[in-house]
């Protein structure tokens, strides 16, 4: 259970919208309920841990619409869905498209928070994922030119020798040049330099050999 | 002038034969009066009352030729066959009547010189110094033996103005022959055979009875009463199969009501059924809401329970819900329960904006499925109209539902149906307005023929259904096109009685 997660539940059945928002205060969360669509796309989303359970027939915008217009907007909040008649090709299209479960009403309680336990460890995932990837990101943008193209060459596999030949130089400037990307990519080993590369994608691709 | 029979002065002993007149005078009476009871609760059946005058008159005629009979003077003799000419005249007018009524056929011009001709010689009748029509005097009066009873017979000069009364009785003759003939010929044979045969055959019986008495070569009293009433039955039994058979038509023509209404009660519920088991799917989405609010309900109250301290005004908060929710689920069950109920139908006052309301019940899960945005303009003093409930409500239903399916090709924008309700006249309407394609014009009444649908698995009962049900309730049902886009359909009923005005 995760105190500080922020639930956002969409469902046009007032008397639904409440029950369901009751069920989740009842369970420690806190949550901010919409009767439509609209009022959740108007709703500025914090940035923090969440999920969103959504109901897919709702007048107007459906709740598939809202996945695919969150699906444009890049937004990271997992959805569950919520539906009182589950059609197979719905429920097929919302899960492909990244839903996290796609339960039927009436939902059963225990269903609901599991689901809503493992949306909300998906998200802290990707949250943990984004800010590592943003990290190695902002240590990347320290790199000059030059050696970001050695970091390139060296996760490449090539020796300094190779490098200082296909960059014109000599091996020692590259040695120097390669001290400082580790150092700047804070990493120890040139183990770990390939694995974050990698994250990155960089360097997936050998440069040209004449 | 009485027409009730008096013994006449001198009568001492009964005979049997003497009783033939008032006998044959109490058989018209009674006819008579049973046809006039008749006439007075049919009022609009001309002919059964002028039946009834004739048979009066013919009862009148035979007691006054037993009186002239067993008259004692020359002057009583006289006076008696001048009072005998008012009956016949009424006779023979109202028998007039009655065969230009009741064959609906004749020659005008015969009926009104027949008539003329007998009113100008019973006036002459009644001239001073004419003596009586017969007689232009009399010379004696001679006493003759018939059937054991002694009667009179007169002497005297024959009255040359009486070929006058025999030629307007030959033109009535020539009249009821005339209408028979064209009675026979349009296919009424029976009654041409029976009333215009029997006149005519009996009136040349009484006419050669007459013409033989008068002119000395009969010695017996005057029996023209006899033919009359000859007459006079042959009138009544075809009266009668007249009224037996409209008797048995009307109670073929109820029968057959109850069967239509029968049919039509049946069909109705067909109809029902269809149309809810289309709405199945969004029926049970419909029961499911309350279901899920329920289920979420009772979740969320166990683990309030289990918190510490227990938020009580929370919980009855929730109890309360559930119980609001349930009502809801139980509401939707009866709306469907009653729709599929095949009863009788029961006519009492009801509220159309109710009734509305309530079809709502059933519907707001496929409205919502629909992407239909409902408007109502209802009148707020909306008066009562009688009718059944259910099947009000299969009618609103289906309009509605018709409406839906007619925008289903609009953008979800689009989607606008209007519910109006509102007095027309001393009429409730109810109109149901949809944003649709509207109708093509020869489709506005060819889409209330049975079996005809523009929708591609419609079973063409729905609207033929509404009307009938409507025009059962004595209302009206009917579609225009709007003049911007869609249809309306509009029904009209009556105010329930002791409603407010």
């Amino acid at each position: 259970m995760s105190e500080h997660a922020q639930l956002y539940l969409v469902d046009d059945e007032p008397a639904v919208r409440k029950a369901l928002s009751r069920l989740l205060r009842s369970a420690g969360y806190a949550v901010t309920a919409f009767g439509s669509a609209r009022e959740f796309m108007q709703q500025q989303v914090a940035d923090a841990p969440g999920c969103l359970v959504l109901d897919v027939t709702m007048p107007e915008i459906t709740g598939i619409e809202l996945q695919e217009w969150l699906a444009q907007t890049r937004s990271p909040l997992p959805i569950i869905f919520i539906t009182g008649n589950g059609d197979i090709p719905t429920s097929v299209r919302a899960m492909k498209a990244g839903a996290v479960d796609f339960l039927t009403k009436p939902v059963k309680d225990t269903d609901l928070l599991r689901a809503i336990e493992i949306a909300l460890r998906q998200e802290r995932e990707n949250r943990q994922t984004r800010a590592a990837v943003s990290a190695i990101q902002e240590r990347l943008a320290t790199l000059t030119p030059r050696e970001r193209e050695v970091l390139e060459h060296v996760v490449s596999g090539q020796l300094n020798k190779q490098i200082a030949g296909d960059l014109g130089t000599v091996e020692k400037t590259i040695k120097v040049h390669r001290a400082r990307v580790m150092d700047k990519m804070g990493v120890q080993s040139l183990a770990e330099l390939v694995r974050l590369a990698e994250r990155m994608g960089i360097g997936r691709a050998t440069p040209a050999a004449d | 002038m009485s027409v009730f029979y008096m013994p006449p002065s001198g009568f001492t002993s009964t005979n049997w034969f003497s009783l033939l007149w008032p006998m044959a005078a109490a058989a018209s009476f009674t006819l008579a009066l049973l046809h006039f009871r008749v006439w007075l609760a049919r009022r609009d059946e001309r002919a059964i009352l002028y039946f009834s005058v004739s048979a009066i008159a013919t009862a009148a005629v035979s007691l006054m030729e037993y009186r002239v009979s067993h008259s004692e003077t020359t002057a009583q003799y006289t006076a008696y066959v001048r009072w005998t000419f008012i009956p016949l005249w009424f006779q023979l007018v109202f028998l007039i009547w009655f065969v230009w009524v009741f064959f609906g056929t004749g020659r005008k011009w015969l009926a009104l010189s027949s008539v003329g001709l007998w009113t100008l010689t019973v006036i002459i009748n009644f001239w001073p110094g004419q003596g009586n029509l017969v007689y232009k005097t009399m010379t004696g009066l001679r006493a003759v033996e018939f059937g054991g009873e002694n009667f009179v017979v007169a002497e005297g000069v024959e009255n040359p103005w009486n070929a006058v009364n025999y030629l307007g009785t030959l033109l009535m003759l020539v009249f009821v022959l005339d209408a028979s003939i064209a009675l026979w010929r349009r296919g009424g044979r029976r009654r041409a055979v029976v009333v215009g045969g029997g006149i005519v055959f009996f009136f040349v019986v009484a006419a050669g009875h007459c013409g033989l008495i008068e002119s000395g070569h009969l010695e017996m009293p005057y029996m023209i009463g006899f033919s009359y009433l000859a007459i006079v039955i042959a009138m009544s039994s075809e009266l009668t199969r007249d009224l037996l058979h409209a008797a048995e038509v009307s109670r073929q023509l109820q029968q057959s009501e109850v069967k239509a209404a029968q049919h039509r009660a049946e069909l109705a519920h067909l109809t029902r059924v269809t149309t809810l088991s289309e709405l199945a799917a969004s029926l049970a989405h419909e029961l499911n809401q309350p279901l899920t609010a329920i289920l979420s309900n009772a979740n969320a109250a166990q683990r309030f329970l289990n918190a510490d301290p227990v938020d009580m005004d929370e919980v009855r908060d929730i109890l309360k819900d559930i119980a609001e929710e349930d009502e809801r689920a139980s509401e939707i069950i009866s709306r469907m329960r009653a729709m599929m109920k095949k009863g009788e139908a029961e006519m009492k006052p009801r509220d159309l904006n109710a009734k509305i309301r309530e079809v709502l019940v059933l519907l707001h899960g496929d409205l919502v499925a629909r992407n239909i945005s409902l408007s109502f303009e209802l009148s707020p003093r909306l008066p009562l109209v009688n009718g059944d409930r259910v099947q009000l409500e299969q009618v609103l239903l289906n309009l509605i539902l018709n409406g839906c399916d007619a925008m289903s090709v609009n953008a979800p924008g689009e989607r606008r149906l209007i519910i109006q309700t509102g007095r027309e006249g001393g009429l409730v309407r109810v109109s149901v307005v949809d944003r649709g394609v509207g109708l093509a014009p020869e489709l506005l009444e060819q889409i209330f023929e049975p079996f005809y649908s523009t929708k591609p698995n419609g079973l063409g009962l729905g609207l033929p259904i509404c009307r009938s049900i409507i025009t059962a309730h004595g209302g009206r049902l009917w579609a225009e096109n709007n003049s911007d886009c869609g249809a309306t359909f509009h029904f009209t009923l009556e105010v329930a009685k002791g409603g407010p005005a």
